[in-house]
């Protein structure tokens, strides 16, 4: 079944959750840059972690390696206990991980509804035959796909623009469109690369909300960057901060804002990412 | 194969590498400034060899002034091309500039057909360059001399302009980087113009060398050294004149000693020099000795 | 408008076309007649290619390598044993092709299928090849083919090709294929695997990231395109009874995209009614290349003007009609009920 939730026992304690993501020792080397290094990670279902940094700190480096846009210099990367390290980007994502892009990434030449139907893809059961012929059981699978479709649109509030060009839409939207598209490849892990970039405070919100709100819809765990780390304090259980590729903080929102590495480092780049 | 037969051979291939060398440097600097396969290239080389022809023939310039004139004019055809047919796509993906190229490359050629006509003509080769020169048992076309030297010299001034002047600074610019090029107030345009020039006058001067070692000219004869160039460009590295200049020497030689080594097979000739541009595509896409591009994404 | 009645309207004018053909075959020019099956194959290679260009945006120039494969391998099964003996007389066709013989229909598949392998083939380096390279990849692959094919002696009978084929092609078997390339076709694309297809084209990594396997469908769309161009190659080859392996030069190719541009990229429309309309343009544009006589002047014909003229067209089309003639207006019920509708409007 599409869309269907993994089914987790709950308890309030943490480290009694099964670990969704682990990150072992992770470094990406760029020829003489170290993108990101030693990275560090071990992930629990249903948590919420904040990964902020200033530009260029190696934030979107970590989700290309998750998703193997890159592969690893050195390091394991697993997923629900499977190393996934060598596997590629479509596989992971079968396995449930999905994420949407810092700088957006939509199928420009499609309408809204379309980008969404074309993540439905990975979970097809028909095969081309079957989908040509249009044998019933495509119609059946196609017409599961509209259904859903139309619900991962009215989640995100996008449901009245169907029809339209996803290039048309206002920026705030093509990012809410962005996480519909990634929520139908039925994740369990969702990466969401700022996604409040370009958001007014009022849009932020609103977003924030939103994030809560599918977590605990679709039984997601999620890893949220921002460099601006303002946006996140409020929504994450657990913070990581990076500065050139280097974790120099790690714990909950209140002791990241206290710990004076990280007020260094944001002091470090000035205050436009204030 | 005999010792002297094989120098024969060996002088033929490098001055016919040298040739597609030059040609292949056309397709080299052009890429690397606009990352633009000209397809249409080869054709230019082909205006090249009429534009000579019909100074000399027809208006009876001097042999070496047909020579410059065709120089002159192919630069500013080459120019011209880029203006009419690349700089308006500049802004879309790139595949709309390639398929302009191949566009070009098929108008240049029904052009020459209905202007010029679809008869072959004859080259005018001048005497001193129809001698064959005797060292013992070897037998050397002067023209191969000719265009050995006159190549080498080619080469040195390619690399004087690239790496003293002003505008040679530009194009390697402009090569690496279009935004920081407008940045540092380098004229984008002039810059991509010269580079046309430049390559177009390469071809030029090539043309020159292949019609006096083949001298019936016609509109499709920039097909064939115009496809080795460009194979030699690839195999070479595209955008790399190092690259391509050694390329045109590996197609010299494969073209030329393939078929004197193994004439039983001289036919598949085609098909191995295609494969190995596949080849290289698939598994050196940045060519024999291009260096590593970034990675995806 | 409701599935059935739209699948009711097109069986509707898939029988309206059929008796057309029917009064062709019986009334219509010959002349006119080989016209159209011309540009009924064109028809289909540009729909086919534009399944791979257009729709997958994996810019392929191995087209008429496709096609030759197609023409040949069709031809040399449906021809009959004495032509084929009285074609190999410098060295002999190798057995047992020089005994076999059969049906037009087998061999026009069989060829297609020829045509698909070798799309699989020219479609596997996509996954480490893309853009420019892919065009240029393909293209050696249809050089590869035409030299080998100029050479395998004792299969193709080298540059001599092929000659008189058999003319099986007309018009019921040019319509029926066309029609069969357009549903097929327009079904993949309208498909969730031609949602994925397109999802290539606008974006890869996006498309990757959204689970899609790059490799398996873009490779999909070689091998159904190179499908296609086989059978079109097989239909071309019986219709005009002679093949070499340089009339599927890299020129040829060259027109299938000329059509699909005009027609608009990622438009089966546009590739049909251009494809068509192509033919008889090639064919209307014979008379600049005759002596003509203009108040008792004669200006002799000009050759090669035809291909002038045609070339720039081609220019014409890349500068300045980048979305085609069609754009991305597609032929579909819902419009022409919208026509019908605003007429009564007016009335
Ligand atoms: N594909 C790549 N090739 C080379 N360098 C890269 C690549 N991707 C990122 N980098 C470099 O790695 C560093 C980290 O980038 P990134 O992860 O995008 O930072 P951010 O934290 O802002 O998301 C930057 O210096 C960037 O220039
Ligand atoms: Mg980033």
């Amino acid at each position: 079944m599409i869309l269907q939730a993994v089914e987790v026992e709950r308890t309030t304690e943490p480290n009694v959750r099964q670990t969704v993501l682990k990150l072992e020792h992770v470094t990406k080397k760029f020829g003489g840059l170290v993108a990101v290094s030693d990275f560090n990670v071990d992930l629990k279902e249903g948590e919420l972690l904040g990964l902020i940094g200033p530009n260029g700190a190696g934030k979107t480096t970590i989700f290309n390696l998750i998703t193997h846009v890159i592969p690893v210099t050195e390091g394991k990367i697993e997923f629900y206990g499977k190393d996934i390290t060598k596997l590629s980007t479509d596989r992971i994502i079968k396995l449930g991980i999905a994420r949407t892009f810092q700088n957006i990434r939509l199928f420009s030449n499609m309408s809204v509804k379309e980008n969404i139907m074309t993540a439905f893809h990975v979970h097809l059961k028909s095969d081309l035959f079957t989908a040509v012929a249009f044998l019933p059981k495509y119609r059946e699978e196609e017409e599961f796909i509209q259904q859903k479709t139309w619900e991962l649109m009215k989640e995100v509030g996008i449901e009245h623009l169907a029809d339209h060009k996803s290039s048309s839409l206002p920026y705030g939207l093509q990012r809410k469109l962005e996480i519909a598209r990634a929520l139908a490849t039925s994740p369990k892990l969702l990466l969401l690369d700022e996604p409040a970039a370009g958001m007014n405070p009022d849009e932020t919100l609103e977003l924030n909300q939103l994030i809560l709100r599918i977590r605990e819809r679709y039984k997601l765990t999620v890893i949220v960057i921002e460099h601006d780390m303002k946006v996140i304090m409020n929504i994450s259980e657990r913070i990581i901060v990076l500065d050139h590729g280097v974790t120099i903080a790690e714990g909950t929102p209140s002791e990241i804002q206290q710990n004076p590495l990280v007020i260094k480092a944001y002091l470090g780049v000035g205050d436009e990412d204030a | 194969m005999g010792w002297s037969l094989f120098m024969q051979h060996l002088v033929n291939a490098i001055s016919l590498g040298f040739v597609f060398g030059l040609v292949a440097v056309g397709y080299a600097l052009v890429y690397g400034v606009v990352k633009l396969v000209n397809f249409a290239h080869g054709d230019v080389f082909m205006m090249a060899a009429y534009f000579m022809f019909y100074a000399s023939v027809l208006f009876g310039f001097p042999w070496l002034a047909a020579v410059i004139f065709g120089v002159v004019m192919t630069a500013l055809l080459g120019v011209g091309i880029e203006k009419v047919a690349y700089r308006p796509l500049r802004k879309y993906p790139r595949i709309n500039s390639l398929v302009s190229s191949i566009g070009m490359s098929f108008l240049l050629q029904n052009f020459a057909v209905v202007v010029f006509g679809g008869i072959q003509r004859s080259f005018p080769v001048p005497e001193m360059m129809r001698k064959t020169i005797i060292l013992g048992e070897v037998r050397i076309q002067a023209v191969s001399i000719y265009t050995i030297v006159f190549s080498i010299l080619m080469v040195l001034l390619l690399t004087f302009i690239l790496q003293k002047t002003k505008i040679g600074l530009a194009m390697r610019i402009l090569s690496t980087d279009f935004d920081t090029a407008r940045l540092m107030g380098i004229n984008v345009d002039n810059t991509i113009s010269f580079t046309f020039a430049l390559g177009s006058a390469l071809a030029a001067v090539s043309a020159v060398f292949y019609a006096l070692r083949y001298p019936q000219i016609f509109p499709f004869m920039g097909q064939y050294p115009g496809s080795r160039a460009f194979i030699a460009a690839v195999v070479g590295g595209i955008g790399s004149i190092k690259g391509a200049l050694i390329g045109g020497f590996l197609l010299g030689m494969l073209t030329v000693l393939l078929p004197a080594a193994f004439p039983e097979y001289s036919g598949y000739r085609e098909a191995l020099i295609f494969a190995l541009l596949v080849i290289v595509l698939v598994f050196k896409p940045n060519g024999l000795f291009g260096q590593e591009a970034g990675e995806k994404a | 408008m409701k599935r059935s009645t739209r699948v009711l309207l097109s069986l509707m004018l898939i029988i309206v076309i059929y008796i057309f053909v029917y009064f062709s075959e019986l009334h219509m020019d010959p002349f006119i007649k080989r016209i159209l099956n011309t540009g009924l194959i064109y028809a289909i290679l540009a729909v086919s290619l534009n399944l791979i260009n257009g729709f997958t945006g994996q810019f392929s120039l191995g087209h008429a390598g496709f096609m030759a494969i197609g023409a040949y391998t069709s031809a040399l099964l449906y021809m009959s044993p004495e032509t084929k003996m009285s074609n190999f007389f410098m060295i002999p066709l190798i057995s047992p092709l020089d005994r076999i013989q059969i049906p037009f229909f087998w061999a026009l598949i069989i060829g297609g299928l020829m045509a698909a392998g070798a799309g699989f083939i020219v479609g596997a380096p996509c996954l480490r090849v893309r853009g420019d390279y892919l065009a240029i990849v393909t293209y050696g692959f249809s050089e590869i083919i035409r030299s080998l094919f100029n050479n395998l002696q004792n299969i193709t009978n080298g540059p001599l090709g092929l000659k008189g084929l058999p003319t099986y092609t007309n018009l019921w078997w040019t319509v029926s294929w066309t029609i069969v390339t357009i549903i097929v076709i327009k079904r993949i694309v309208d498909s969730s695997y031609g949602r994925a297809l397109k999802a290539i084209r606008d974006d890869e990594v996006a498309a990757e990231n959204l689970g899609i396997n790059l490799f398996k469908h873009k490779v999909l769309a070689f091998v159904v395109g190179a499908f296609f161009a086989g059978v079109a190659g097989g239909l071309l080859g019986s219709l005009l009874m002679t093949i070499d392996p340089n009339s599927f030069s890299i020129l040829f190719t060259y027109q299938i995209i000329m059509i699909i541009l005009l027609g608009g990229l990622g438009n089966i429309t546009g590739s049909v009614v251009v494809g068509i309309g192509f033919a008889f343009l090639m064919e209307w544009l014979r008379f600049v290349e005759m002596p003509m006589h203009i108040f008792g002047i004669e200006i002799p014909g000009i050759l090669g003007m035809r291909m002038l003229i045609f070339s720039v067209l081609l220019m014409l089309t890349i500068l300045f009609f980048r979305q085609g003639i069609f754009g991305q207006r597609e032929f579909s019920w819902e419009g022409v009920a919208k026509l019908f509708q605003k007429r009564k409007v007016k009335e």
